[in-house]
């Protein structure tokens, strides 16, 4: 646990650091007439003094083991292009259409990240895509993004 | 009388036709997530909160009341069949219950889980009606510092259950406070951490963190582990336990009943706690305590009847003190915050149809969510059976249309996977998502509380001290602070609650 605790609390401890800074660049005020900055400043300090204090142990804590968490190739894979994929979707969502954009997410984490067989894995995809469509955008009037082709 | 009266109002307005559909959509879903492993009652709502915005808050409270408490019954099915809790108060049924199935009692168990459940979710419901109205008049004496400490309380008996680390936990109920604190300031209209984006102006909303933190990163986790599924096979006959079964059971009930109901109440506490303490208990004073963990039905029918009396009980500080009791009541808050609502102890004044027609729609689900879970067992089954490569695309999907469509906004649905990716990596290194939601749901009333205490006593920090109820709430918070550095209670607590999985 020490390596896991050793960059969590360093992640936490820049983040407090950056909230205190962000804070004193606001109006503070005093205890009787808090500012905007109050209460930010206070949840920096503490943020930061808490992981002071945990990345002071983890450093103490010398004889636990040494190693991150441990993820296989296949599923660390996994993770990461699943993250990228949906992020992508996001982005492409605007140019290219809801309908466009879906169908090709859902075909993607089927076949790649499901490891489904092709015949599901577009099958799948377009009754999924078409539910969607007629739940949000025909029945409960989401305004999706319409792509090139209209859709 | 009063409530007698009171409760015919409200049960005249659940009995509505649209409401009734609701009430039962509400416990179909609620059923059906919790049966399914990896989608939790917290992922549901979340799902489900922007569908609810085009309807009457009525009918969106009962709905999403009843996925909660379907939810409930529903993870112990997978609880007793497959030794997989389908949510995680489920957890402690597995224990005992999959030892029954594998004992050929899956019927027995299946049965006295589903007619505990439904003798303690009514008796909570009973409790809650008594007890609301009382506390409600009650909390109008509170001013700022009360409300100030009360949530610091609050904060504090959720760190305090913390399951990995205190001070981890601490850390975390921080990130929300300062997740919270980013937006518009309501007092001085000062832009706060907005980085020039629109969309931040109004903060970072709590439906895209909670569905980041416990659809997207749920998913993450589960590609990571893989979820896998061997189905007990038995025939499950014999639903309704025999007059053993009943005399055995009795007494756990009752007792789940009234531990479930009191752990649901406070803050941070629900289902979870109780079902476990139920356990504990039970285990403590029987005559056999050789016989729990090899299918001792007293182990089933307690923590059942725990985890579902705890929903009932953890409505009492959202609709009396506005504060919500665990994330899925914090969610129900954001909800009536949306439509308009302000939970608080004006709302059973104010709204009375709204508090006695949710009331009288419990009572409706807990009878429904029977007559749906007996005779539909061998369905549930079936529905286990989906493979999750064909389930998770379908959550992903629900939670990227589902923040998509509050607001129209592609900023909303980044957030909500950084938070995923966040709250997946959180997991990793051992930290817990459920205080950094409560701080960041709770943020705006706490300083809203904070900055009028300090105004009104002129900036003097004294003033959460003098107060009586103040007082009482902050001695009791910084005690739960101060515990665990003195005894090893807490530890061996922790020890005995395997890690929660929600």
């Amino acid at each position: 646990m020490r390596k896991n605790d050793l960059i969590s609390s360093m992640f936490f401890l820049v983040c407090g650091l950056v909230i205190m800074a962000g804070s004193l660049r606001m109006p503070v005020g005093s205890l009787g007439e808090p500012g905007p900055g109050f209460l930010p400043l206070f949840v920096g300090i503490f943020l930061a003094l808490l992981s002071g204090a945990l990345l002071i142990r983890s450093i103490r804590l010398r004889r636990c083991d040494q190693k991150t968490f441990g993820l296989g190739r296949k599923e660390r894979f996994k993770v990461i292009t699943t993250s990228l994929a949906l992020l992508l979707y996001c982005v492409a969502l605007k140019p290219l259409g809801f309908v466009l954009v879906t169908l090709t997410l859902l075909v993607f984490l089927f076949r790649v990240i499901g490891e489904l067989s092709w015949r599901v894995s577009i099958a799948g995809p377009i009754i999924t895509t078409f539910c969607f469509y007629l739940l949000f955008q025909v029945w409960l009037e989401v305004q999706f993004p319409l792509g090139p082709f209209g859709m | 009388m009063d409530i007698l009266h009171n409760l015919f109002v409200g049960l005249s307005v659940a009995v509505e036709p649209t409401r009734l559909m609701f009430c039962f959509i509400g416990v179909l879903i609620g059923t059906l997530v919790g049966i399914l492993p990896g989608l939790g009652p917290s992922a549901a709502i979340s799902l489900l909160l922007p569908s609810t915005f085009h309807l009457d808050p009525t009918s969106a409270i009962i709905m999403l009341g009843g996925i909660y408490y379907g939810a409930m019954y529903g993870g112990s099915t997978t609880s007793i069949l497959v030794n997989i809790p389908g949510e995680s108060a489920s957890v402690v049924t597995c224990l005992d219950g999959y030892q029954m199935a594998r004992q050929g009692r899956a019927g027995a168990a299946l049965g006295i889980s589903a007619f505990g459940s439904f003798i303690a979710g009514t008796i909570s419901v009973v409790g809650l009606a008594i007890v609301a109205p009382p506390l409600a008049r009650f909390a109008l004496k509170f001013g700022p510092p009360e409300y100030f400490a009360l949530i610091f309380c609050g904060l504090s008996i959720l760190i305090y259950l913390a399951s990995a680390s205190i001070l981890k936990a601490v850390m975390m109920a921080f990130v929300g406070l300062f997740l919270g604190l980013i937006g518009t300031d309501f007092v001085t209209g000062y832009l706060r951490f907005t980085f020039g984006s629109d969309t931040l102006l109004d903060g970072v909303g709590m439906v895209p963190v909670v569905m980041g933190l416990f659809g997207i990163a749920e998913v993450l986790e589960n590609l990571e582990k893989g979820i896998s599924r061997d189905i007990f096979d038995t025939s499950i006959n014999q639903l309704f336990p025999n007059r053993q079964d009943w005399k055995q059971s009795g007494g756990p009930i009752a007792r789940g009943t009234v531990i479930g109901f009191f752990l649901g109440i406070l803050p941070g506490g629900g289902a979870l706690i109780s079902s476990f303490t139920s356990y504990a208990i039970e285990k403590k004073i029987s005559k056999h305590p050789e016989k729990f963990g090899h299918g001792a039905i007293e182990g089933v029918a307690g923590p059942e009847s725990a985890n579902n009396a705890a929903t009932g009980g953890a409505f009492i500080p959202l609709l009396t003190f506005g504060i919500p009791a665990n994330v899925v009541m914090a969610l129900v808050l954001g909800a009536l915050l949306i439509h308009g609502i302000q939970p608080g102890p004006l709302l059973i004044k104010d709204h009375p149809d709204l508090f006695w027609g949710v009331v009288a729609s419990m009572y409706i689900g807990n009878a429904m969510l029977l007559v749906l879970n007996l005779p539909m067992i061998p369905l549930w089954v079936k529905i286990l059976r989906i493979p999750y490569p064909v389930l998770f695309p379908l959550i992903i999907l629900f939670c990227l249309v589902g923040v998509y469509s509050l607001n129209n906004n592609y900023v909303e649905m980044i957030i909500m996977i950084v938070f995923g990716i966040f709250g997946y990596l959180m997991k990793k290194f051992g930290y817990e998502a459920a205080p950094l939601v409560f701080a960041l749901v709770l943020c705006p009333i706490l300083e809203n509380a904070f900055r009028q205490s300090l105004m009104l006593s002129y900036g003097n920090l004294t003033i959460f001290f003098t107060r009586p109820i103040s007082l009482a709430f902050m001695v009791a918070g910084i005690v739960l602070f101060a515990l665990p550095v003195f005894t090893s209670v807490r530890k061996k607590t922790i020890e005995r609650i395997p890690q929660e999985q929600d």
